[in-house]
């Protein structure tokens, strides 16, 4: 394809070269848009360097894929989303050229075949889709798939985003003392004087630069500087201050949380920083509004900040022949701005009689001005080529080639009003305005309502102040409290920051709004919001429709709801539904502001993220042995261990088979480092365990261990484990994988309670674990233990003693969990890793292999234990699961007892039963949770079912009522099977094999 | 993010801690009625206004009462146990001797 | 002598040995890293960054002590302990004692230790304290050994590194030597100290975490050591001391 050469390169800049003042002309850029060579100047945004190029075109609105270009150039609408590379939905102004940079628009430009829609506006009302689209039935389905395709704005290219290295994004915590959002005059002169009284201060501003829209010369900032001393060079700054100040730019105060928690989006660094502030002083400045009239969204047609800032940073001019539609003092400095340019504009005013002081400003140069000017339409193709116009009832034609409109203000109060502050409707001034403000937030400059400089600078440096006592008298405070003596209660720290709004009054002239900049045309096309298109009638209909209050409307017709949040069309859709509904404004209001203010990538919220993993100091053992790792709370256990990669599902279940018969039949090994391990020391140590769980354990002896029932305060089984005595006043429990963090706290929150002598320690992490269990258990450890004889006689089942293991320092405890011979072996855990190599090492003569946690937990089915949290649920008593034996009748008080009580007198209805199906059934297994049903009604539910290697039959543990000789098992497929009720355990009744 | 101002650590995020609820005693363990206990473990009073919660602060493992007006959500006081015990005998003896 | 031929293993080995650290005997049977082969070291370390150092401390002698009879064994032992909760004092040998809560300290052992004979005055009486005539001991030892792993980060940055992980301001004039955060650190709950010894010189922190969550912090902690700005590095205990021997150079940059 032939290469085109863009010959109208910067076509559109200012000729004399006095203005671009972020611009550098020594530095040119080149860049692609949709394909074309452009060229622009290092300092531009790529819709700055567009526009300099005379584009004027971006992309097409949203509902009816109408020609749009720069509006606000404030991120306030979406006419200027563009993709950049593999990022869709990015604002241009908001994208800094780069050499190279290759942009494209996210619709078709040149000729769209959906521009159709434009023309059939008459079936898309606001809220089309509640009300048509789904007859015959089921035609929504289809409707529905054309409409997502249709909708939306950017895509998400799965290639493009494949061929662009992913970025790494980051998080940050800061901390200060001071946070300024917004480096403007107002935020800047804040900023800087809270730095000189030495607060610690750090000013955001969302731009590369720092400036804001400085209209006035002295704070316009130079090129190639980025000091804050050189941008105002008016006031000096002491040396040695630039350590209270810290300025980031390029980045966005995106969110404002409780207690002054800043979120803010430093896109360039791809960094979210989590800044904490004891106070904040709110710079962000308004925005400017639109009025609404037919075709006011073709290109050309702008908001006058944004033809000034387009002139102003970048040195692009807007039109040759422009015309200004303004109701304050900004547009007839606009007019001054295209008069120094030698351009002359037209001016049209709406207010029926000239303004004093604006119409002196502009009187010399001999220029078109009207007053009482009611704007009809704009006309014109694909771009603006004329403003029609009634100025005392006859209709007037003016041809242009731009329009800009400045008919007011609204504050930029988004993080104020998260913040907890009210906005509200000030009828007197037709504007929005900052009603109160919440502990600790400051509004200086046009988001309190100043724009004047003079009282801006004063305003912001007289609230700096304000704020440097507060800070300064508060860190006396701190270091204060911190001096006196500890644990004395916190007493809300004094001090109050006080807020200083600025009064009604004193909001000048400048920034007059106009009452009513809407003109409504018979044949509509007049928008409200751009970002949706909507127009008048589409608000006209939802208010007759019966949705008339903001949030209806809101919900109703999509106003604000779009990319821009309602920036440009808040306001002026309130005055359209106060007009409509007869309602005044200040009483309809406005809806609620949510985080985020700034485009937040998802990279930005994933970046960076933690979760936690606990491994046991044997795991690079599993791993190298090839297990299977399963996530146990915030714990990696080995579930099996396959001899080859990917197992299909039958082969896993032979493997955890023989693991289990492993078990059974010789000797297997298990890691149990997982499971809880706490410490309760002191004289009161039995009586402490004795409240909180359901046993007796006073009269425990040195040398035994006891099962373990812990319940809540409601009764409801909670966890379980083995409590084992080591010393009268020393017990050592152990509890679940996932209890354990829950069993300390509510350790700890019970200790608290009650005045007994007890010390509690976690040594989950101290203790590493293995149990090991078959019936040459003995035979095996015997030859690797000193200081403890293993023998039946000296060493019973439910024992527990201290002594080494393969020269580890370890407590042995003799427990029956899955039914064997075994030993569960505590060792410290950093000789975790060493005992485990010795153990495989020396067990390899009974062949011994170690198992995972599947396997396990088939063990202990066949021996009829429950599992917390399986075969248990968030009501089960401790009778329910057949538990009953545990609890203590003669124990004055433990926690959850008086309950248990009141619900045994009741009755206990249904109960843990253990149940078998035959083998045959085996492919095709109840689930657990699948029903078990009586006479139609719902009776129960399995909790856990396994083949049993060893009983070759299936066993399993369901909840039923009492008195049933079968089960009536309900599969997923609707089928039912009929298990037989046996008593538990399946497996060796008497327990003789785990008491050998 | 919210602030707690612990008692012993100081000014926190409040992702640091856990709240287990309202600072409630407990019925008698061996005469409670069931509606006293029905009351206790599954009425909450949900009280608008000014309570007292028991507060846990995780990476100490140090729990401690926070006062909090629940209208605003605003942490009003913090004590550490020991403080608060004191805290709770100087007002019964106050309103004892009134 | 390497890792998997003493007993006692940190639980940060499989790291360290994947980093090609050599381990040399400690103590009675465990086992340290010095210090990284001079090829590892110099590769890694970027000439334009301040020096930002992470070492691995876990074989070190540590101990807790609880219960109402702490302040009286302490005396007992010649240590002295700081009067307020999160708070250190340095002892006379060079270890530290941190006040956990109003009952309970940790002490860490200097980090020139041996790793024989730290202690032995404190362990003599907590092993008198716990022998079976004394029913009503009231000091039992708390088994931070095993339980807490020990990471040591030194640098100009390493508040700066800590600012990503942790939301509690550990910077220089904010954060006082000597003084404890009981705090999250990438989530994990931690003790976050900063070295009383060190008034001048490059700030260190002393990180102790849960040892089952040793190799998650290790992997945050290089995550976070990874940018750019801050391109920290792993070492051994020798390079951590003469690191901290040398002068200070106040050449401080903020990535902020």
């Amino acid at each position: 394809m032939k290469r085109i050469d863009h010959s109208v390169d910067n076509n559109q800049r200012d000729k004399s070269k006095k203005w671009g003042l972020w611009i550098d002309r020594k530095r040119e850029l080149s860049f692609r848009f949709q394909g074309r060579r452009y060229k622009g100047f290092e300092g531009d945004s790529l819709a700055s360097a567009l526009a300099a190029s005379g584009v004027s075109v971006f992309s097409r609105s949203f509902k009816y894929r109408r020609k749009r270009g720069i509006f606000s150039l404030n991120a306030a609408d979406t006419n200027t989303l563009v993709r950049v590379d593999a990022m869709p939905n990015l604002f241009a102004e908001r994208v800094s050229l780069r050499e190279g940079l290759s942009a494209q628009a996210q619709q078709l430009l040149r000729f769209n075949p959906l521009f159709v829609l434009n023309f059939l506006s008459r079936f898309l009302p606001a809220g089309f889709y509640y009300r048509s689209f789904f007859r015959p039935r089921g035609a929504w389905m289809l409707w529905e798939r054309v409409f997502r395709r249709v909708a939306g704005i950017g895509v998400l290219s799965q290639r493009k985003v494949a061929h662009h290295a992913l970025p790494r994004y980051d998080k940050a915590y800061g901390f200060f003392e001071l946070v300024v959002v917004g480096g403007g005059l107002a935020g800047m002169t804040a900023a800087t004087k809270a730095a000189r009284l030495g607060v610690r201060t750090l000013l955001v501003e969302r731009e590369q630069r720092l400036g804001g829209d400085g209209f006035e010369e002295e704070f316009a900032p130079s090129p190639s500087q980025n000091t804050l001393s050189q941008k105002i060079p008016a006031q000096k700054i002491p040396a040695g201050l630039p350590a209270a100040l810290t300025v980031m730019t390029g980045a966005q105060a995106s969110g404002l949380f409780a207690d002054r928690f800043l979120a803010v989006v430093e896109e360039k660094k791809r960094r979210l920083h989590k800044i904490r502030a004891q106070a904040c002083i709110v710079a962000t400045g308004a925005f400017e509004l639109p009025a609404v009239f037919r075709n006011n969204d073709l290109p050309g047609v702008m908001l006058a900040s944004a033809a000034r800032r387009l002139k102003r940073r970048y040195g692009v001019v807007v039109g040759r022949k422009p015309v200004i539609f303004t109701a304050n003092a900004f547009g007839y400095r606009l007019a001054l701005d295209f008069l120094a340019l030698g351009i002359k504009p037209v001016v049209l005013d709406p207010r029926p009689v000239p303004h004093i002081p604006d119409a002196l400003s502009i009187r010399d140069h001999h220029i078109v001005c009207a007053n009482g000017v009611a704007l009809i339409e704009a006309v014109g193709k694909g771009r603006i080529e004329g403003v029609k116009a009634k100025i005392a009832g006859s209709e007037h034609v003016f041809p242009c080639d731009s329009l800009c409109i400045a008919v007011g203000f609204a504050p930029a109060a988004e993080l104020l009003v998260q913040g907890g502050c009210e906005l509200g409707y000030d009828a007197t001034h037709h504007c929005q305005r900052l009603q109160s403000l919440s502990e600790g937030l400051h509004a200086v400059g046009a988001v309190a309502g100043l724009f004047d400089p003079a009282k801006v600078r004063h305003h912001a440096e007289k609230t700096a102040e304000t704020v440097a006592r507060a800070l300064k008298s508060r860190r006396t405070q701190k270091t204060e409290a911190r001096n006196k003596a500890r644990n004395k209660p916190q007493n809300k720290l004094q001090n109050k920051l006080q807020n200083t709004l600025p009064a009604a009054a004193l909001c000048d002239d400048g920034a007059q709004n106009w009452h009513d900049p809407v003109f409504s045309h018979p044949r509509g096309k007049e928008f409200v919001d751009l970002d949706e298109d909507l127009q008048i009638s589409d608000l006209h209909d939802s208010v007759r429709d019966g949705y008339d209050s903001m949030q209806l409307v809101k919900r109703y017709t999509t106003l604000g709801m779009g990319v821009s949040q309602g920036r440009h069309s808040n306001i002026n859709g309130l005055r359209i539904v106060s007009r409509l509904t007869e309602e005044d404004p200040a009483r309809l209001g406005l809806s609620t502001v949510r985080p985020p203010a700034a485009p937040e990538s998802f990279g930005m919220l994933a970046g960076r993220s933690f979760q936690p993993l606990r491994l046991s100091p044997m795991h690079r053992r599993h791993t190298q042995a090839g297990a299977k790792t399963m996530v146990a709370g915030a714990w990696l256990r080995p579930a099996y261990y396959p001899p080859s990669q990917q197992p299909s599902a039958k082969e896993v279940r032979s493997i955890v088979e023989r693991e289990a018969l492993a078990v059974r039949n010789s000797v297997g090994m298990i890691d149990v480092t997982t499971l809880g391990g706490i410490d309760v020391y002191g004289e009161d140590a039995a009586e402490f365990v004795d409240r909180l769980y359901c046993w007796s354990y006073k009269k425990q002896l040195v040398g035994r261990a006891r099962y373990l029932l812990m319940t809540d305060e409601a009764g409801v089984v909670a966890d379980d484990g083995v409590c084992c005595r080591f010393a009268p006043d020393h017990l050592y429990l152990t509890t679940t994988t996932g209890g354990s963090d829950a069993v300390y706290r509510a350790l700890l929150f019970w200790r608290s309670q009650w005045n007994l002598k007890v010390e509690v320690s976690n040594s989950t992490a101290a203790f590493a674990g293995v149990n090991v269990a078959g019936p040459f258990a003995r035979e095996m450890l015997e030859g690797l233990c000193e200081g403890v004889d293993l023998s039946r006689e000296a060493f019973p089942y439910m024992g527990v003693r201290e002594g080494r293991v393969a020269g580890c320092r370890a407590r042995l405890l003799r427990v029956g969990f899955v039914g064997e011979l075994g030993y569960e072996i505590h060792v410290p855990f950093a000789e975790g890793e060493a005992l485990w190599d010795a153990l495989m090492q020396h067990g390899k003569r009974w062949q011994m292999i170690p198992f995972g946690v599947e396997a396990q937990r088939l063990l202990r089915l066949e021996k009829g234990h429950i599992i917390i949290g399986q075969d248990t649920d968030g009501l089960t008593l401790p009778h329910e699961a057949e538990m009953g034996w545990a609890v203590s009748r003669k124990k004055p008080f433990f926690i959850g007892k008086r309950p248990i009580e009141i619900q045994v007198e009741r009755g206990i209805t249904k109960r843990l039963t253990g149940f078998t199906l035959p083998a045959r059934h085996r492919d095709d297994l109840p689930k657990e949770c699948n029903l078990v049903m009586h006479e139609g009604a719902i009776d129960g539910r399995v909790t856990s079912i396994a083949y049993s290697p060893t009983l070759r039959k299936i066993v399993g543990l369901a909840y039923a009522s009492r008195s049933r000789k079968t089960l009536d098992i309900q599969l997923d497929s609707g089928r039912s099977l009929q298990a037989t009720i046996v008593p538990l355990p399946f497996y060796d009744p008497e327990g003789a094999r785990q008491k050998i | 993010m919210k602030l707690m101002p612990c008692p012993v650590h100081g000014e926190r995020n409040i992702a640091e801690f856990v709240c287990k609820g309202p600072v409630l005693s407990m019925p008698s363990a061996t005469h409670g009625s069931p509606q006293l206990w029905a009351r206790y473990l599954f009425l909450a009073e949900n009280k608008a206004g000014i309570i007292d919660e028991w507060w846990l602060h995780t990476a100490s493992g140090m729990w401690f009462v926070a006062r909090r007006d629940t209208t605003c959500d605003e942490i009003l006081q913090t004590w550490s146990i020991e403080a608060y015990r004191k805290e709770r005998r100087k007002k019964q003896k106050t309103t004892a001797q009134r | 002598m390497t890792a998997f031929l003493s007993r006692r293993r940190s639980a940060l080995t499989p790291r360290l040995c994947d980093l090609g650290a050599t381990f040399a005997p400690f103590g009675e049977d465990s086992s340290l890293v010095e210090s990284f082969s001079a090829k590892t070291r110099e590769a890694r370390q970027s000439p334009s960054a301040p020096p930002l150092l992470l070492c691995d401390l876990s074989p070190l002698a540590r101990i807790g002590v609880k219960g109402q009879g702490t302040e009286s064994l302490l005396r007992a032992s010649a240590l002295v302990a700081p009067k307020a909760t999160n708070e250190s004092v340095v002892q006379k040998d060079g270890s530290l004692c941190v006040r956990l809560a109003e009952g309970e300290v940790l002490l860490l052992s200097a980090l020139a230790s041996k790793g024989v004979r730290d202690f032995v005055p404190l362990h003599k009486n907590l092993e008198s304290a716990s022998s079976a005539s004394n029913k009503r001991r009231q000091v039992f030892p708390v088994a931070y050994q095993d339980s807490l792993c020990w990471l040591a980060l030194a640098g100009d940055q390493a508040s700066d590194l800590l600012a990503t992980l942790c939301a509690v301001d550990l910077r220089d004039g904010i954060f006082a030597p000597g003084a404890l955060a009981q705090t999250s650190l990438a989530r994990l709950s931690a003790l976050v100290l900063r070295d009383p010894a060190r008034r001048k010189g490059v700030p260190l922190f002393h990180l102790l975490a849960d040892s089952a969550s040793a190799l998650y912090l290790w992997d945050c902690l290089l995550d976070a050591m990874s940018v750019p700005e801050l391109d920290g590095s792993v070492c051994g205990r020798q390079d951590l001391l003469r690191f901290l021997a040398t002068p200070p150079s106040r050449k401080r940059q903020r990535p902020l």
